[in-house]
């Protein structure tokens, strides 16, 4: 009894403490320097190659320099210019000089193309009226301008070089989701042939939807199969599911092309078998994205699900049993809580997934079944317009973000209450 | 025995097989009577615990028949058997707390909400576990996660409660404590249970019948008395507690009183359950404790001179090996006195045991 008084006797703070505390701090320091220098790389190599690229896409989203770097002193007066009606001689006499002079160096090409965006036509337009630039020479410029193309004469076109004028827009991320910024300011909606992005995100989602929906039903028995059979069975089964992971994502599509189409192996059989008469349309439509991304996204389903069950004993369902639970019952109130946590962590694995998939409806899936990565690669490649290609991927990336919470709730879920 | 007592559970030729050549459960026939205590024991791999299983209901009966109350259960599945299981590992539900854990028999059997309260905080305080309700299990020592587990089971009242190495995980102390603990819950509640166990202490102490499991056939049934002092073979007699084991021929008979001739020429006086015949082969069982070094008294008929060859001390007893008889493997538990204690290797020393604690066996 008396030994362990003494100690805490000893224990008591006192003066020479604090040097203790001292020492604690100065070798806590010492070891967070040491953890700090041992993740450096990583983090700098996360920086390099992850929160680099999405800033610039950030960036991109916003930047619009193209009109203010071919005709920067047009773009000058029109900012300051209200847009209430035609600007005045000053204006115009400078675009006329600035078109003159881009069109020599053959840069109008740019701002043309940018100023598309907001009429179409307008590319067209700046080009005619660079070609013909020769002809004016001398003021009055406004009349000659008009004289040109009497389009130079509408309001909207000057308000659309007022929209293009830089240096940054919100038009892009605007449009993404279907709106637009009238000329006075205001954020209404986009006109009705420009509206298709809000719907590509509702099939985005809808798609992810049902590839998550079925990759349950077929993935959740599958885990419990693989987790609850024996060694060596349980350990073939995995190899199944692993190995097309091992496969690249190019050559399973393109695998499942090679299956799926009319005169395909599994029409043949079908055919062969007299199940049906003509062939069934798996492929360029909405089954055959199903089918494809189904299979290339169980893994991802069965795997954390596996982890998971493969720790839950056995006698976990035989103490239910025993306790006077039916199967179903045992099912529902002891081993599928229990899962919870692998599952959500699947569930926000294939969704994720799924929501980016681009490859595999861009070569199984027709025109009604592309994703909004599909239009990310048609901006980004086709059409170089670099802004709608990044707004849509920022639009593509919060949708990301907004299931991140769900995501937390459903793995901290599994030490939650159930009832 | 005047009364002859009811029968819970009765096991009719069982068989159980895995492969489809070796029976890990060979011709059983076992009683379990009603409110009795009664301990399967055996080293791993003996069969012990697939009949627990079988009785639970968790592995098919290959051949043969198990009835409860003389009903059988071959087609009643697990969930209507209406048996508490304490499993080696508790199987307690990790994502309920504990009072859910205790209430979830309860629960199954649709039993209304005032009453399952009720009875769970009654089980709890049969357990010592008042207040801690809202606890997780991960939140429990091992001795508290016994406890939850062991309310569980006795909480809906089952017929038979089936328990599976149930304190194998818990330290010493807290084993003993439990198992003392089991024994007066069993007292006080006149349950029947089949307890499950390698460990020949706890069979020893806790149980009302020992049924000893050997490569999945019962070695012997009896009292922990019984079991003890009157082993059956030599397989019991070895595995439970210490034993010396002199092999030898029957030289005499009278009654079931042998006298019995060591290799060494030696003969020793000892008794046999069954009447046996002059020259068969013997194996003698005599436990330590009952070698008694520097025997006094009558009835001691057999008395040998032996060398100590090695003392350990153990605080109440001293364990010496002795050099006797031609062998040198001979124990005797000597308790702590000044005599004991004085001894040293080499010294020469007079043994002895009367032939009433020294078996007569079948040679394995």
């Amino acid at each position: 009894m008396n030994a362990p008084a003494g100690i805490a006797d000893g224990r008591k703070a006192g003066p020479a403490d604090r040097s203790l505390e001292a020492k604690l701090r100065r070798a806590e320091r010492r070891r967070s320097l040491n953890a700090f220098l041992l993740v450096a790389p990583l983090l700098a190599f996360i920086v390099v190659v992850f929160a680099g690229p999405i800033l610039s896409l950030l960036y991109f989203s916003v930047d619009d320099p193209k009109l203010a770097e071919v005709m920067p002193r047009t773009a000058q007066i029109v900012d300051a210019w209200d847009g209430a009606e035609l600007p005045g001689e000053e204006a115009y006499a400078t675009l006329v000089e600035e078109i003159r002079t881009a069109y020599k160096a053959r840069t109008v090409a740019a701002a043309a193309m940018r100023l598309n965006y907001e009429i179409s036509g307008f590319r067209s337009m700046v080009m005619r009226t660079g070609r013909k630039i020769r002809r004016i020479t001398g003021p009055p410029y406004k009349e000659a301008l008009i004289g040109l193309d009497e389009r130079w004469g509408d309001l909207a076109y000057w308000r659309a070089i007022k929209a293009s004028a830089g240096p940054y827009t919100t038009r892009y991320l605007l449009a993404a989701v279907d709106l637009q910024r009238k000329w006075d300011g205001s954020i209404g909606a986009a006109p009705p042939e420009r509206t298709i992005y809000i719907d590509y995100l509702k099939r985005t989602f809808w798609i992810s939807f049902w590839v998550l929906a079925c990759c349950i039903a077929i993935g959740y028995p599958m885990a419990f199969l693989i987790a609850t059979s024996g060694k060596r069975w349980s350990r073939f089964l995995l190899v199944l599911v692993l190995l097309p992971f091992w496969t690249s994502l190019l050559v399973r599509t393109a695998a499942w092309v090679v299956l799926l189409q009319n005169e395909g192996i599994i029409n043949d059989f079908l055919l062969y078998g007299g199940i049906v008469d003509e062939p069934l349309t798996l492929i360029f439509n909405r089954t055959g994205v199903y089918i494809a991304m189904v299979h290339i996204l169980l893994p991802f389903l069965v795997l954390p699900l596996y982890a998971v069950m493969r720790n839950i004993p056995a006698s976990q369902m035989r103490a239910a049993a025993s306790l006077g639970a039916r199967p179903v019952a045992a099912f529902l109130s002891v081993y599928l809580p229990q899962t919870l946590p692998g599952l959500g962590a699947g569930c926000i694995l294939v969704f994720i997934l799924a929501l980016g998939f681009y490859i595999t409806p861009a070569l199984i899936g027709g025109a009604a079944d592309q994703m909004l990565s599909y239009l990310i690669a048609e901006f980004a490649t086709r059409t170089g317009n670099w802004g709608m290609a990044s707004a849509i991927a920022i639009l593509l990336l919060l949708s990301v973000a907004a299931l991140y919470p769900v995501y937390r709730g459903l793995v901290r879920g599994g030490t939650f209450r159930f009832g | 025995m005047a009364v002859e007592p009811e029968v819970l559970v009765r096991f009719r030729d069982v068989e159980k097989t895995y492969d489809g050549r070796v029976n890990v459960v060979d011709r059983l026939n076992l009683e379990i009577r009603k409110g009795e205590f009664l301990t399967l024991l055996g080293p791993s791999g003996s069969g012990k615990t697939t009949i627990l299983l079988m009785l639970a209901g968790f592995e098919a009966v290959t051949a043969g028949d198990i009835a409860l109350n003389d009903r059988s259960l071959r087609n009643v599945p697990p969930f209507r058997r209406n048996m508490g299981i304490v499993f080696q590992n508790y199987a307690l539900f990790p994502h309920k707390s504990v009072f859910q854990n205790v209430a979830f028999p309860l629960v199954q059997r649709r039993m209304s909400k005032p009453a399952v309260r009720e009875k769970v905080e009654a089980a709890l305080r049969m357990v010592d576990l008042t207040g801690l309700g809202d606890r997780r299990p991960n939140q429990l020592s091992g001795g508290q996660q016994q406890r939850v587990a062991l309310a569980r089971a006795l909480v809906f009242q089952p017929e038979i409660v089936l328990m599976d190495e149930p304190l194998g995980a818990l330290d010493k102390k807290l084993r003993e404590q439990m198992q003392i603990e089991i024994k007066h819950l069993h007292e006080d509640l006149g349950m029947t249970v089949a307890y499950v166990t390698h460990d020949q202490g706890e069979a020893l102490t806790m149980s009302d019948r020992v049924a000893i499991m050997n490569d999945g056939l019962i070695q012997q049934v009896g009292s922990p008395h019984q079991v003890y002092e009157e082993p059956a073979n030599g397989f019991v007699a070895n595995f439970i507690g210490e034993n010396n084991s002199f092999e030898g021929r029957i030289e005499s008979t009278s009654g079931n009183d042998c006298a019995v001739r060591l290799a060494s020429g030696d003969i020793v006086r000892a008794r046999s359950a069954s009447p046996r015949g002059n020259g068969e082969a013997a194996a003698l069982s005599l436990r330590p404790e009952r070698l008694t070094i520097d025997p006094e008294g009558e009835g001691i008929a057999n008395r040998f001179g032996a060398t100590v060859v090695e003392v350990i001390y153990f605080g109440a007893h001293n364990r010496v090996r002795l050099a006797m008889a031609g062998r040198d493997d001979i124990i005797a538990l000597a308790p702590a006195g000044p005599r004991s204690d004085a001894l040293a290797p080499g010294d020469t020393v007079e043994v002895g045991w009367s032939p009433e604690h020294c078996r007569v066996l079948a040679p394995e």
